[in-house]
C-alpha cells in the first residue's frame, strides 16, 4: 500500500512483493523489499522490484532440488546471500544503462552518475516448505510467526538502528548484512500456522514491538474465525489505515498461512 | 484490535525532536542576539506549516541558552503547535560543552527504539567554547541518538572557533557561517527547514539537502 506521507506528497509506492505461485508446488515463498525512497535513491522503486524477482528466483531454484533444506543449510550463510548480491546489482547496473541510452542526448545531464544507492532497498523472503521454515533479510522490516495458540513471534530479531537508518542491498559487500534462520520443523518444533513479513512502515506504525506483534496475532484470529477471504477483502484498507495513524510510510504484507 | 478496530495494538506518529542551543554569552550582546530571536520567532510559523503538512511526525522542540552555564531555556518536548519564543538577553562566557551535556542528558532518556526519528540539534555561538567542549561532545556522541542527530552548526561573526563546529558538524558543509545579520537569518530559516527532509519516511540523518544551503555571495557585506 502507498503510505499516507508518499499519497500527500504524491510519491509513488518504494515497496514490492512478490508471491511465487504455489499450484503445484510443496513450499511456500514470499518476499518484500522497501525501496530507500530518498532523493539519493530516486529509482528505488525499481531495485525493490528486481531485488524481489531475483531473490524469488533464486531461492524457488534451490526449493526444486532434491533437498532443499541440506541445499540452504550449505549456502544460507554466504553463497545465497552473495548470488542475491550480485545478480541484484547486475541487474541494477543494466538497467541503469538502458535508462540512460534512452535518455535524449540533450536531456543525459539529468541522469545522476551511476552508483548502486540509485536503486537502494531491503529485501525480505521467507519460505515454508515440509520440514523446514527459512527466512532472509537485509535492512529493515518484519518476519513474524504465529504459533497454534495465537502468539506472535519474531522469526529474526528485528532490526535496532536507531532512526532510519538500515542496511541495504546496494552497500558494499552487502551480502555481509544479511541475516538468514533456517528453522526446522518436527515433532519437538511443531510449524506456525502463519507466517507474516512485512516492510518497517507497518512496525513503525505502532507505539512499540509490542503493538506490532499484536497485529500479527489479530490477523491470526480474524483468520481463524472468518477465513482467508475476510482478511484478503480487509488488509488493503488495514494497511492504508494504518499508514495513515502510524508512521505514513508506504506498507506490504505477505502471509503465508496453513490451509484450513 | 486498536481502538479504530483495526489489528494491532496503540499507534503513534514518529517523533522529531528539534533543539535550539544558543549561545548568550557577552559578545553576543546586542545586534547578534536581536538577530537570534527574531531568526527564530519567523521559523515558527513554517515549522507549523510543515507539521500540518506532514502529521505522521510529531515535530517537538527544545531550547538551550549557554553562557557562564548551561540551562534549558524551553524545557520538555514542546510540540511545535505550542512553541513560543521568549528573547534570550545576553552576559558571561561560553559554556559551550555544558551545553552539549545537557543535550547529552536529554537524549540518554530516549527508547532505543527505531521509531523515533533523528533528532536535529541547531548550535548557534559567536564565540569560543570556555569550558570542556571535548567532554560535552564526547557525551553527546556516545549517546546513540547524539551520534545520530543531524548536527548544524551556525557560526555568528568572525571570531568563531570553525574547527570547533565541525567537530560538533561532524561536516564542514553543516557548518554555516554567518557574517552579517541577513546571513543569519538566513541560516536560522534553512535549519528549521531540515525537519521536512528528516520527517520523510526513510529519508535518514545523512538526506540533509545541503544544496539548499543559502550560498554567501561577494554582496554579503561582512558586517560581524
Amino acid at each position: 500500500m502507498q503510505g499516507a506521507t508518499h499519497i500527500r506528497q504524491d510519491k509513488i509506492c518504494q515497496d514490492a512483493l512478490f508471491i511465487h505461485p504455489v499450484q503445484g508446488k510443496d513450499f511456500a515463498l514470499a518476499c518484500v523489499a522497501d525501496g530507500h525512497g530518498s532523493d539519493r535513491c530516486p529509482y528505488s522503486d525499481e531495485g525493490a522490484a528486481a531485488a524481489v524477482k531475483i531473490a524469488a528466483d533464486i531461492l524457488a531454484e534451490l526449493l526444486e532440488s532434491d533437498d532443499p533444506k541440506n541445499m540452504l543449510a550449505a549456502q544460507k550463510d554466504i553463497r545465497l546471500p552473495r548470488l542475491i548480491e550480485a545478480i541484484w546489482k547486475e541487474t541494477v547496473q543494466t538497467a541503469y544503462e538502458r535508462k540512460a541510452e534512452a535518455q535524449p542526448p540533450e536531456e543525459n545531464g539529468e541522469i545522476p552518475p551511476f552508483s548502486y544507492e540509485l536503486y537502494g532497498t531491503t529485501l525480505l523472503a521467507l519460505v515454508a516448505a515440509p520440514g523446514f521454515v527459512f527466512a532472509l533479510q537485509i535492512g529493515d522490516g518484519d518476519i513474524v510467526a504465529i504459533d497454534p495458540d495465537g502468539s506472535a513471534r519474531y522469526v529474526l530479531p528485528p532490526c535496532d538502528h536507531p532512526g532510519n537508518e538500515t542496511e541495504s542491498l546496494c552497500m558494499e559487500d552487502s551480502w555481509k548484512y544479511v541475516r538468514t534462520q533456517l528453522i526446522p520443523i518436527d515433532s519437538t518444533q511443531p510449524a506456525p500456522h502463519m507466517l507474516l513479513l512485512s516492510t518497517d512502515g507497518y512496525a513503525n506504525s505502532f507505539v512499540d514491538s509490542a503493538g506490532f506483534l499484536k497485529a500479527g496475532a489479530d490477523i491470526y484470529r480474524l483468520w481463524r474465525e472468518n477465513g482467508r477471504a475476510y482478511i484478503e477483502e480487509n488488509l488493503p484498507g488495514w494497511l492504508s489505515q494504518t499508514s495513515a495513524d502510524g508512521s505514513g510510510d508506504d506498507i506490504s504484507v505477505a502471509i503465508i498461512a496453513q490451509s484450513e | 484490535m486498536s481502538e479504530r478496530n483495526l489489528p494491532g495494538g496503540e499507534m503513534s506518529s514518529r517523533k522529531l525532536d528539534f533543539f535550539w542551543i544558543a549561545d548568550c554569552s557577552g559578545s553576543m550582546e546586542g545586534e547578534k542576539i536581536q538577530t537570534l530571536n527574531y531568526a527564530i520567532r519567523q521559523t515558527i510559523p513554517d515549522m507549523r506549516k510543515e507539521a500540518d503538512a506532514n502529521p505522521n511526525a510529531d515535530i517537538l522542540v527544545r531550547a538551550v541558552k549557554f553562557s557562564d552555564g548551561a540551562a534549558w531555556h524551553v524545557a520538555g518536548a514542546t510540540p511545535i503547535d505550542q512553541f513560543n519564543w521568549t528573547d534570550l538577553s545576553a552576559g558571561g562566557v561560553t559554556a559551550m560543552g555544558m551545553a552539549l551535556e545537557l543535550v547529552a542528558g536529554e537524549l540518554r532518556q530516549f527508547p532505543a527504539d527505531t521509531k523515533r526519528l533523528p533528532p536535529v540539534l541547531v548550535l548557534l555561538t559567536d564565540g569560543q567554547p570556555t569550558d570542556d567542549f571535548k567532554g560535552g561532545l564526547d557525551a553527546l556522541l556516545a549517546t546513540p541518538w547524539g551520534k545520530k542527530a543531524v548536527r548544524i552548526a551556525i557560526a555568528i561573526g568572525k571570531d568563531t572557533d570553525i574547527h570547533v563546529l565541525e567537530q560538533f558538524t561532524g561536516n564542514r558543509e553543516l557548518v554555516l557561517e554567518a557574517k552579517n545579520p541577513q546571513l543569519l537569518v538566513k541560516f536560522i530559516k534553512w535549519a528549521s527547514t531540515v525537519v521536512k527532509n528528516v520527517s520523510a519516511p526513510m529519508a535518514g540523518a545523512d538526506a540533509v539537502d545541503t544544496a539548499a544551503i543559502p550560498v554567501v555571495t561577494a554582496d554579503d557585506d561582512e558586517i560581524w
